[in-house]
């Protein structure tokens, strides 16, 4: 029987404040291959009830300008510094038809919904890897969470025999965007209270 | 360097005055008198003339005390017996000995000079206080000039310390400000064109790779810093002027089915017309590629498409490419008078690009749409690259790609149907008939069909109105008429089919209008002919019958029978009745004929 082999996704991200995001968007315009798309997802997180599995988070993403395109239902590993220059992780990720039967189906393998929010901005494509610039919404609420600034963030998805040649190509990215955005390696840690 | 505040260090005045600056830059101060030179200088100014002689008489008694303490010292010194010997006994037996005792007595000497003189005053401010003038101590003038000078010398010093700084934040505003123009220009160049910083240069990609072309010239460029800080864009040779596409519909006697426009454009370099230079050289290419595939022989500037019997589509390639260009900008301004040289240069402008030439432009950037890769991922965290596998199979798979057509193929159907439409227009302008008359309505479809309403209208007021329906394709031209009839006519026999059928619906609407004058004045149709076109109508009494026919030359030919005798018919002379048309008349014979009791 043939084991699902994960993809490591490699990444790293930044953050550009608001007078300066248009600037970005051009520079990534001439060094991407397509011209930038705009997009507005909105993801659902659910949190694992069962005692001894409580840090496991499935993540169900689907796009609200293309409804009739398939969601995601994702697993994000714990990102790892096996290399020093940028972070990685394993990605499980799943395409499905129907939101509806998905969420049923994550609720029954006893997950709970902790958070929605709403990720609106542009996405590049440089090859395998995927620039985004993008604002975090609370649903319903008008102003982003953070309304001076917006999140980027350049990550590549694929087999573990790609990883090397993602590495450098994010690293490629992130010289090509240092003058106006710093893309780093970043705590996921959430902030204590 | 912080541009909130600029430090400047001002110099307070030195503390001694500055007797002189030597060449290097250091000062030399003047020190200050000590408290014995000034009391020196002080008493030398003091005038002891006015009160010599109570100064002789002090003296002489003060005298001998000093002299009393001379002796003593002498005395002393004898009594020592020796007391050089014993001096010396007491310090170094050489030499240096009488030197060391030497400064010891001048020293004291100085001393006692210095007491002397303090009880000399003392003395004199005893006796005669009002003999002794004090007066301040005069300033040489050379030297207080000297002085103020150097004062001035210092202050200008300082002074120009602070200049100095001052002048290098000038210089180095300035140097931000032209390096901030130059950012801002070149961020307005980042907005339009694809820049990339390779090394150190930055160089622009002019190609259309982004909108899915293929083309393998790279289209590159560079940019460049001038000496005033702006940029200027270095193009590459083959790059460097304007180009365009031109396609035009020739008969076979050479004549051109187009009107050409009168006014051409002056070739100039930018980077928007390299662009379009490049996208005139692929689509040229392109269909050069395509007629070698077709077996059609094709020039390097010009090929020829042969579209029907009697047709060809000419494609131009219009070039101008080097420094002729600016050449051609200077002599355009220089005089007004064409001269040879200029009427050379004028065969060298661009023509403006016509309706197909846009057309075709507009069918090979489709194509590059068609290449351009996916938008998304939507929902951003999709994987950016999907297999094929995934792409071909599942419910939201990509739709399988028709079959592409050739831009060879697209560009003479959409010549073809620019022909037809050209040949359609000219058989509706050139209509021969006055009554009735033909109002037309356009509509466009697409480049390759488009539809035109015909009305046969009647120049009077009744709303009675005939239709037919023109389609054009690629291929042939369809008429339809509102009795069924469907004619189809190909390219060249456009006017040879679709005239005379025309011709039949004006004649049918005619006799359509005659028939609804009689219906309502209540004769009665009892026959109808479209080719001949005659209608037999019977008045409402039965008594009268009447003829209506159209001869050849589309003339009402009217002819009645009275009595109901089918023999005797005799003909009407329209011409001899008042009326502003045949239809009018033939009214007015229609009324006449009526019987009252039905009017």
């Amino acid at each position: 029987q043939q084991q699902r082999v994960p993809n490591t996704e490699v990444y790293l991200q930044g953050s550009v404040l608001k007078p300066f995001t248009e600037f970005l968007l051009t520079r990534l315009r001439g060094i991407c291959d397509s011209p930038g798309d705009e997009f507005r997802d909105q993801e659902s997180v659910f949190t694992c009830a069962v005692p001894g599995l409580s840090g496991t988070r499935l993540r169900l993403r689907w796009s609200l300008l293309h409804p009739h395109l398939p969601a995601y239902l994702r697993y994000l590993g714990i990102p790892e510094s096996a290399d020093h220059r940028v972070m990685s992780r394993a990605a499980y990720e799943v395409p499905v038809f129907s939101l509806d039967a998905a969420r049923q189906l994550v609720e029954a393998m006893g997950f709970q919904h902790e958070f929605d929010f709403i990720a609106e901005g542009t996405v590049f494509r440089r090859g395998l890897l995927k620039v985004t610039v993008y604002r975090v919404y609370r649903p319903g609420a008008p102003a982003s969470l953070a309304p001076e600034s917006s999140l980027v963030e350049v990550s590549g998805l694929g087999p573990s025999s790609l990883t090397a040649g993602m590495v450098e190509s994010v690293l490629s990215v992130r010289d090509q965007l240092k003058s106006l955005v710093l893309l780093a390696k970043h705590d996921q840690k959430a902030p204590k209270a | 360097m912080n541009p909130a505040g600029v430090q400047i260090s001002a110099e307070c005045l030195p503390e001694y005055t500055v007797e002189r600056i030597n060449p290097d830059g250091s000062e030399v101060h003047e020190k200050p008198p000590t408290a014995s030179e000034a009391f020196c200088q002080l008493v030398s100014k003091i005038k002891f003339q006015q009160w010599d002689e109570d100064l002789e008489e002090f003296v002489s008694e003060v005298e001998p005390t000093i002299g009393s303490a001379d002796e003593q010292l002498d005395d002393s010194n004898l009594s020592t017996g020796g007391g050089q010997q014993q001096a010396a006994s007491l310090g170094p037996a050489n030499a240096e000995s009488a030197s060391y005792w030497q400064n010891i007595r001048l020293s004291i000497a100085a001393a006692l000079d210095e007491t002397t003189a303090l009880m000399d005053l003392l003395i004199a401010l005893r006796q005669r206080p009002q003999a002794l003038t004090l007066e301040p101590m005069q300033r040489d003038v050379e030297k207080y000039e000297q002085r103020i000078q150097l004062v001035v010398q210092g202050k200008k010093k300082c002074v120009q310390a602070a200049a100095e700084v001052l002048e290098k934040g000038r210089g180095s505003n300035q140097m931000l400000q032209q390096e901030v123009i130059g950012n801002f220009e070149l961020q307005q160049i980042a907005q339009c064109w694809k820049l990339r910083r390779v090394a150190n240069t930055i160089s622009g990609d002019l190609s259309l790779r982004s909108a899915g072309s293929r083309y393998p010239d790279s289209g590159g460029f560079e940019l460049r810093t001038a000496k005033d800080s702006s940029f200027e864009v270095l193009l590459p040779g083959h790059l460097y002027g304007q180009a365009c596409v031109q396609v035009t519909l020739r008969t076979s006697s050479g004549e051109s089915l187009f009107p050409q426009p009168a006014a051409t454009e002056l070739p100039r370099v930018s980077l928007c017309n390299s662009q379009r230079l490049l996208l005139a050289q692929e689509l040229y290419n392109t269909i050069c590629c395509e007629c070698v595939q077709a077996g059609i022989r094709a020039g390097p500037d010009a090929v020829e498409l042969p579209l029907a019997p009697g047709l060809c589509a000419n494609v131009s390639l219009y070039k101008v490419v080097g420094p002729e260009i600016q050449q051609q900008e200077q002599s355009a301004g220089m005089s007004s008078k064409p001269s040879s040289q200029q009427q050379q240069q004028q065969a060298q402008r661009l023509p403006r690009p016509n309706y197909l030439s846009n057309a075709l432009e507009c069918l090979l950037l489709k194509r590059h749409q068609q290449a351009r890769p996916e938008p998304g991922p939507f929902p951003s965290c999709a994987p950016a690259g999907l297999s094929e596998r995934r792409r071909e199979a599942g419910p939201f798979s990509r739709p399988v790609p028709e079959p592409e057509t050739g831009l060879l193929d697209r560009l003479a159907a959409i010549c073809r149907h620019s022909a037809l439409y050209r040949e359609v227009a000219n058989l509706l302008e050139a209509w021969p008939l006055a009554e009735p008359r033909l109002v037309w309505h356009w509509q466009t479809g697409s480049s390759t069909s488009a539809h035109v309403a015909v009305e046969f209208v009647r120049r009077s007021y009744d709303l009675l109105r005939s239709r037919a329906l023109i389609s054009i394709g690629d291929r042939k031209a369809v008429l339809l008429t509102t009795c069924g009839q469907r004619v189809a006519a190909r390219l060249g026999d456009v006017k040879r089919l679709l005239q005379p059928c025309l011709l039949r619906e004006a004649d049918r609407h005619l006799l359509l209008c005659v028939h609804s004058a009689s219906t309502s004045l209540g004769w009665h149709l009892l026959a109808n002919s479209s080719d001949p076109a005659a209608s037999l109508l019977r008045s409402p009494d039965g008594q009268c019958s009447l003829l209506v026919q159209l001869d050849s030359n589309r003339k009402f030919v009217v002819s009645v029978n009275r009595g109901g005798n089918g023999d005797k018919w005799r003909r009407v002379q329209l011409d001899r009745l008042a009326g502003a048309n045949a239809l009018e008349k033939l009214d007015h014979v229609l009324a006449a004929l009526t019987p009252l009791s039905n009017a």
